[in-house]
């Protein structure tokens, strides 16, 4: 701050520098750049005149009489006309631009066909690559085809020999069926010829023994013909007696013991095998035993059980065993000795009529109402078989000891022969009439059936034809189930009428014997006694008669 | 404190006639183009100055050239934009000078390996900034110009663009502060130049050792002590030698903040 000398030489020198350098020139050259501004103006505004001009005399030297307004008019004209052409050039342009964006847009579309294009050619390749395979796979099928075709036909024909060797062997054995039909007839008809023969033979024995023994009587008759005086109360039934001499069942004429043996309707009536014991089962729904070993008829007990009447019953072959077949669609079993109840077989869906044990006390065999007949097994309890009859069976019968063979009397006429393997009935015999009950003979030869039509019919088991016919006009059966029996050689039968009498015929001669009147009411069911020739009788009146000598 | 505004006012006003011709083989047209003459200020840049002449020159060049740049060249030399032109009257033609000053207007065979490219303005105002930051790193470690904000860099080159002295000033004024407790700036930007336009820039202190204040004198012999009679010229006047360092960095510096010598 002390010497500002350096200040004011600066200051100094600075101011005539501008002296020099600004002031000097600037007036000169503001002065220059406002002469080049007008110039430039001026040079403009003679630009803008010139054209002016130009256009002017333009216009004037095209329509000189008509002067400046024709001038001005094509001017406007000239105009108008620049006017529409500008607008035609700014409409071409804009259509231009659409060609051009249209352009583009194709191009897109031509971009993605070929795509499109690319993609379907991949797809082609694939699918001729996919076809080429195929094609190899169905070759292969058709040379599969091909063998298989040639192992078909090589079965084919195997088949067609084998084919032939069967017709071959068929014929065969259709020969030997039909020699082996002929031999078994053959066989049949010696076999029959010799039981023939062996009838005659037996017959011709028979009538000598008879021969021999009635010259033997004869002579002894007239030694001792004194002492026979008092048999000519019985000489009658000598004289029967006579003409069987050895059937020794004593034809029962009188009644030997008469007792009510239930509450109700007595239905059924059967013999033990065994002891002197009769049982009958009636529609008080009880099996009965009587004991008639003394003269007097005893009640040995009552069998209890059933829920409706009892339509038959049987013993077994050892009479330990009492079946008894009842309406309330079961059969039952008790044990004679302690009376007690043993099975229960239900399964029927109608009444039972009839129930028989099948040669062992082990099956039992019931025909019922429901048109079935019913195997059952005692140890299983149980239905074993059933058979489908067709029609109710009134009553069944079991041919020899064993059981195989059954035979049945249906409401439809119709006895109907049961193997009991098979299902259907192996036989059937056409009746006049509903089968109302069947007996079987000792020997298995003679089966007898009690026909509603009012007659009994015998047949021959072996013939399988109708022996004999017995009828009488004072024979009318009781009811459905009314029992006809044989007698226990086979030579009598007797059965029970509706007007109560008992009618006995001779099945050998087919003579009625003779006739048994005392019941008052219709008997339902005869039993002979198998070893003495008591016949027990029950009829619808509770009654139970026995005849015979005790 | 850049206190005296008479010297500052002196400065601001310096303008130098400038003559604009354009480069023969460019002229496109038959008529030949008037030089075109403008008073352009001594502290602006020749890229904020230009307009009008280059509309001036346009119809005179050929199309294809019309949207290059321009360029400026004194006796084949050509002129960096980013100097102000004051300094780069200074630099040609400070030993001779020769008034008005006659420059050729060029638009083909830009000299790329002398001239950096000058697109636009902002390009200026970037360069500008740049250099007061540089500046007020030495003088302040940069304090002054932090703590501005936009607005007032915004203002400090829109002052120069236009002229406003005020406007410009005012913001100027704070970066002619003191540094802190110091009695002046931290160190002093200067740039030093030789005739070929090559500058030295140390770092100088105002203050002596004794903390006395450093004239200009002392400062040269610490620079150049083997030459003898070095004079220092800017703003086209003789620096006297007795001038302390800190009034000149204050008063004589250009808008950039910067003390550009001529070393003459």
């Amino acid at each position: 701050m002390e010497s500002r000398e350096w200040r004011n030489n600066i200051i100094s020198k600075l101011q005539t520098r501008n002296k020099y350098e600004t002031a000097a020139f600037q007036d000169i050259i503001s002065f220059q750049s406002r002469l080049f501004d007008n110039v430039n103006t001026l040079k403009n505004e003679n630009l803008q005149l010139t054209l002016l001009n130009e256009r002017i005399r333009f216009s004037s030297t095209d329509g000189s009489p008509s002067g400046a307004s024709a001038s001005n008019e094509r001017i406007q004209a000239m105009e108008q006309k620049i006017l529409v052409q500008q607008e035609e050039l700014t409409s071409l342009h804009r259509r231009r631009g659409e060609n051009a964006q249209q352009i583009m847009s194709l191009n897109e579309k031509v971009h993605d066909l070929e795509k499109q294009l690319q993609a379907k050619d991949v797809i082609i390749s694939e699918n001729t690559a996919l076809i080429a395979s195929l094609r190899a796979e169905i070759q292969m099928y058709e040379t599969n085809m091909s063998e298989l075709q040639g192992l078909n036909q090589v079965l084919r024909d195997e088949h067609q020999a084998l084919q032939i060797a069967f017709a071959s062997i068929e014929e065969k054995l259709r020969k030997a069926q039909d020699e082996n039909r002929s031999l078994v007839e053959r066989l049949i008809k010696y076999k029959s010829k010799d039981a023939d023969k062996m009838n005659e033979e037996n017959e011709h024995y028979l009538k000598k023994k008879s021969d021999k023994l009635r010259k033997e009587l004869e002579e002894a008759a007239r030694e001792g013909g004194s002492r026979s005086s008092g048999g000519s109360a019985g000489s009658t039934d000598d004289k029967i007696m006579d003409s069987l001499p050895y059937y020794a069942t004593a034809l029962p004429s009188k009644v030997a013991i008469r007792f009510d043996a239930h509450d109700g309707e007595v239905y059924a009536v059967k013999w033990s095998p065994t002891d002197r014991l009769v049982a009958t089962g009636g529609a008080d729904r009880k099996v009965k035993l009587w004991d008639v070993s003394k003269s007097i008829v005893e009640n040995k007990g009552t069998l209890v059980g059933s829920n409706a009447g009892v339509m038959s019953v049987d013993f077994d072959s050892t009479g330990a065993y009492i079946v008894g077949a009842s309406n309330d669609f079961a059969s039952r079993v008790w044990t004679v000795a302690d009376q007690r109840l043993r099975h229960t077989l239900t399964g029927h869906s109608g009444k039972v009529m009839a129930a028989k044990f099948l040669g062992e006390p082990t099956k039992v065999i019931t025909g019922s109402h429901d048109r079935t007949l019913k195997i059952w097994d005692l140890r299983s309890r149980m239905c074993t078989e059933t058979k489908f009859a067709g029609s109710s069976c009134n009553d069944l019968v079991t041919s020899d000891g064993a059981g195989s063979t059954i035979i049945s009397g249906h409401f439809d006429k119709r006895i109907r022969f049961w193997d009991i393997r098979t299902e259907m009935s192996a036989n059937h015999i056409m009746l006049q009439g509903k089968v109302t009950s069947l007996d079987l003979s000792r020997d298995s030869n003679y089966l007898l059936a009690c026909v509603r039509d009012d007659t009994i019919q015998l047949i021959d088991l072996r013939m399988n034809t109708i022996v004999r016919s017995f009828s009488n006009e004072a024979f009318k059966v009781g009811c459905d189930w009314s029992r006809a029996a044989f007698g226990p050689g086979g030579r009598l039968l007797a059965v029970g009428a509706a007007d109560g009498v008992v009618f006995v015929w001779n099945t050998y001669s087919g003579r009625l014997e003779t006739t048994l009147k005392d019941h008052t009411t219709a008997v339902t069911s005869v039993s002979w006694h198998p070893q003495s020739g008591l016949l027990a009788s029950v009829d619808r009146g509770k009654r139970a008669l026995i005849w015979g000598d005790l | 404190m850049a206190n005296d505004r008479e010297v500052l006012r002196e400065i601001w006003d310096g303008k130098l006639p400038i003559c604009f011709h354009l480069a023969q083989e460019e002229i496109m047209e038959i008529q030949q183009p008037d030089p075109f003459y403008v008073m352009v200020p001594r502290l602006s840049y020749f890229p904020l100055v230009i307009d009008k002449m280059k509309r001036h020159f346009l119809r005179f060049i050929s199309q294809e050239n019309s949207d290059s740049e321009m360029w400026l060249d004194f006796n084949g030399q050509p002129l960096k934009w980013h100097y102000p032109i004051g300094f780069l009257y200074d630099l040609y033609c400070g030993n001779d000078p020769q008034l008005p000053w006659t420059l050729t207007v060029h638009f083909t065979k830009f000299p790329e390996d002398i001239l950096l490219h000058c697109p636009n303005k902002d390009v200026v105002e970037a360069h500008y900034m740049s250099t007061v930051k540089e500046a007020d790193v030495l003088k302040h470690r940069g304090q002054v110009m932090s703590t501005m904000q936009k607005k007032d860099h915004n203002q400090l080159w829109l002052g120069l663009q236009n002229d406003k002295f005020d406007q410009f000033w005012a913001i100027n004024r704070r970066l002619m502060e003191s540094h802190g407790d110091n009695d002046g700036f931290k160190h002093i930007p200067l740039r030093i130049y030789t005739d070929d336009g090559v500058y030295n820039q140390r770092l100088v202190c105002p203050k002596n050792t004794d903390n006395s204040r450093k004239t200009l004198q002392q400062m040269i012999s610490e620079l150049y002590p083997e030459k003898s009679n070095v004079n220092l010229r800017t703003h086209g006047v003789i620096i006297p030698p007795e001038t302390p360092l800190q009034w000149l960095s204050e008063h004589l510096s250009y808008p950039d903040n910067f003390l550009h010598l001529c070393l003459c």
